[in-house]
């Protein structure tokens, strides 16, 4: 592994797509603006930039790689001489990092326009200032992106709504399970190993085994990305 | 410099591609792949550049095992696309990209190439220029890398008339003792005189790869009013000028390769050219 | 540059290069081009151009000095010449006679056309 070589490829990015991450990060900068000057409640305020941020992290995480249209562009992207994993790192940089980066500046500035507004024409009512940044969100956003990112090279086509479907199939299947096996066994089962049941999952450190299991699949799904740029054929 | 060694590919539902295909190529020669529609040209460009994996068989270039695409491999190695693909940047901006990548990349020479194709400005966006334009742009790119492979698919297809002079202008200049380039083409005549590596795929197979001067000692090439000749003659064909043949040189006389020629002679004499030319394996 | 004849394109080549020296262009003694120039000017394969060099050097046309590049040699216009001299007097004197002899064309009748040319 080579810095130089990711380093070339991050200016590489930049230069040919340094001006859409503008215009972007304008549009994402306004619609933060307009969410935190028209909201009232703390709340929904919060939960309506959970989503945006996401959709935001997540589109842009389902184009990265984005090689196969046309298909010239898969030859061009395989063949700059830089290794793959290189390649996934420069990738795995500008989506975990510096887009995050970029949506958090955002943020920031749509806070801090939208409450200028706020005090400037509505004085009266008070000022909410939405950082929606817990653990838990960092956590879920990272996950989500490296599926993302790993659907950008799987697919060929509209990776990021195909990335989708196949999470939101998967959601369902669980919850299908869920619903039919963890249902039944409640119905089928006497209150005292019941009450066992709960104590069992009261005891367990619920944040640890999400962390734990949120880190092995963020290192999963990297390093899938990783196989399947290495064994893409064009 | 590329080792391909019993090479058996196939596309996934397709015929077979190559069979038991070996083939080696060395530095400092400008190579001609030649065959017929769909015998697999690209196909094979591509799995030197690691593009393609064979099913079994081995693909060496510059050392490396060609389908880990490894960066040390990538740095020497340019594979020009028949219908290149270019980004929506303007030429300087192209540069400053992708040139950091090609450690020997000289900007004098990509200069001169881009003059030579009469591209005058610098600050014109790539997907804004005719597809002829990029093709001339990339290919001056693709020379100025100094890579020590050059893999070029069918290079002189889309460009006009006085560019396709050019082009064999540059590469005159483009070449050198180290350098290994392979020309992909159906275009013989554009590369005549460029050309001292001859090769010759057919149904799966390396039909012929020989230097030039080993085909000349071997085979004359001939313009004659008549046919009577004591040397077996492999390929006739008659027009204005006389007749056209292709015999065996018995006398040793050395005559002007025509690929053309060569081409059709082979095809016609598949097992005799095999005896002629690869009787030492 | 355009190669018509049947010959090898390095003997061309070689023709080309008498002619340069013959008609002054290329005076004995003078640094002439390298490989690679002439392949760019002529636009043919450096390798064949080496090739060309390689013949001219045997004849002792031209000469290469090391590191220094190739050289018309000092007595290249004789060299060239008695070079032509032997060629016209195997191959093109012979068919010369043959084709005299069959438009039976009489040795003072050639003397008539000699004298007038």
């Amino acid at each position: 592994m080579n810095t130089k070589n990711i380093l070339n490829l991050l200016r590489r990015y930049f230069i040919e797509g340094g001006r859409k991450d503008i215009t972007t990060f304008v549009f994402i900068v306004l619609i933060i603006t307009l969410v935190s000057f028209f909201s009232v409640s703390g709340s929904v305020g919060d939960s309506m930039m959970v989503f945006l941020l996401f959709l935001m992290g997540l589109l842009y995480a389902g184009r990265i790689f984005n090689i196969f249209q046309p298909t010239g562009r898969v030859i061009h992207y395989l063949t700059i001489p830089a290794s793959s994993i290189e390649k996934t790192i420069a990738n795995g940089f500008l989506v975990y990092i510096y887009y995050n980066v970029l949506l958090v500046v955002a943020l920031l500035l749509g806070n801090i326009l939208g409450g200028m507004a706020h005090k400037l024409l509505a004085p009266e009512y008070h000022y909410i200032f939405y950082m929606p940044f817990s653990m838990n969100n960092i956590i879920s956003i990272l996950v989500l992106e490296s599926i993302f990112l790993f659907g950008s090279i799987y697919f060929k086509q509209s990776a990021a709504i195909k990335t989708a479907l196949v999470i939101f199939a998967f959601l369902l299947f669980f919850i299908i399970l869920d619903t039919t096996l963890v249902g039944s066994y409640f119905i089928h089962s006497n209150p005292e190993s019941i009450k066992e049941a709960e104590t069992v999952f009261n005891n367990i450190n619920g944040d640890l085994i999400e962390y734990t299991a949120s880190i092995l699949a963020f290192v999963f799904f990297n390093f899938m990305t990783w196989l399947r740029l290495r064994e893409t054929e064009a | 410099m590329i080792q391909l060694q019993n090479i058996n590919f196939s596309y996934q539902k397709g015929r077979t591609i190559f069979d038991d295909l070996s083939l080696s190529l060395k530095g400092g020669q400008i190579y001609g792949l030649f065959g017929k529609n769909g015998a697999g040209k690209t196909t094979l460009l591509k799995i030197m550049a690691g593009l393609r994996f064979p099913q079994s068989g081995s693909s060496i270039t510059l050392g490396q095992h060609a389908e880990l695409r490894k960066a040390e491999m990538l740095k020497d190695l340019y594979f020009l696309q028949e219908e290149v693909y270019v980004p929506a940047i303007s030429i300087r901006d192209y540069v400053k990209c992708y040139a950091p990548f090609y450690e020997n990349f000289d900007n004098e020479q990509f200069d001169e190439y881009l003059h030579l194709f009469e591209i005058a400005s610098m600050d014109d966006k790539l997907t804004a220029l005719s597809h002829g334009q990029r093709k001339k742009v990339v290919i001056s790119f693709a020379l100025a890398t100094n890579t020590k492979i050059l893999l070029m698919d069918e290079p002189t297809n889309g460009l006009d008339i006085p560019s396709k002079g050019v082009f064999r202008k540059i590469m005159t200049m483009a070449a050198n003792e180290e350098r290994l380039i392979l020309i992909s083409t159906h275009q013989v005549r554009d590369l005549q005189f460029l050309i001292d590596g001859v090769v010759i795929l057919d149904n799966g197979h390396i039909l012929l790869n020989a230097n030039a001067d080993d085909i000349t000692d071997k085979l004359c090439f001939k313009i004659t009013d008549d046919t009577a000749t004591d040397e077996p003659i492999l390929y006739c064909e008659e027009n204005l000028r006389g007749n056209l043949l292709v015999t065996e040189n018995i006398h040793h006389i050395e005559t002007k390769l025509d690929i053309e020629l060569l081409f059709n002679a082979v095809m016609m004499n598949k097992e005799r050219i095999n005896e002629l030319f690869n009787a030492k394996n | 540059m355009n190669f018509n004849d049947n010959k090898a394109i390095y003997l061309q080549i070689a023709e080309w290069v008498f002619e340069q020296i013959l008609n002054g262009k290329w005076k004995e003694g003078d640094r002439i081009m390298s490989v690679r120039e002439l392949g760019t000017l002529l636009v043919v394969n450096p390798n064949t151009i080496l090739r060309s060099y390689d013949q001219l050097q045997k004849m002792e046309v031209i000469v290469n000095r090391r590191g220094v590049g190739y050289f018309v040699a000092p007595d290249a216009t004789d060299k060239i010449i008695s070079y032509r001299r032997k060629q016209f007097v195997e191959k093109d004197v012979p068919a010369f006679f043959k084709t005299m002899k069959l438009v039976r064309m009489s040795w003072e009748e050639l003397e008539g056309l000699y004298k007038k040319s």
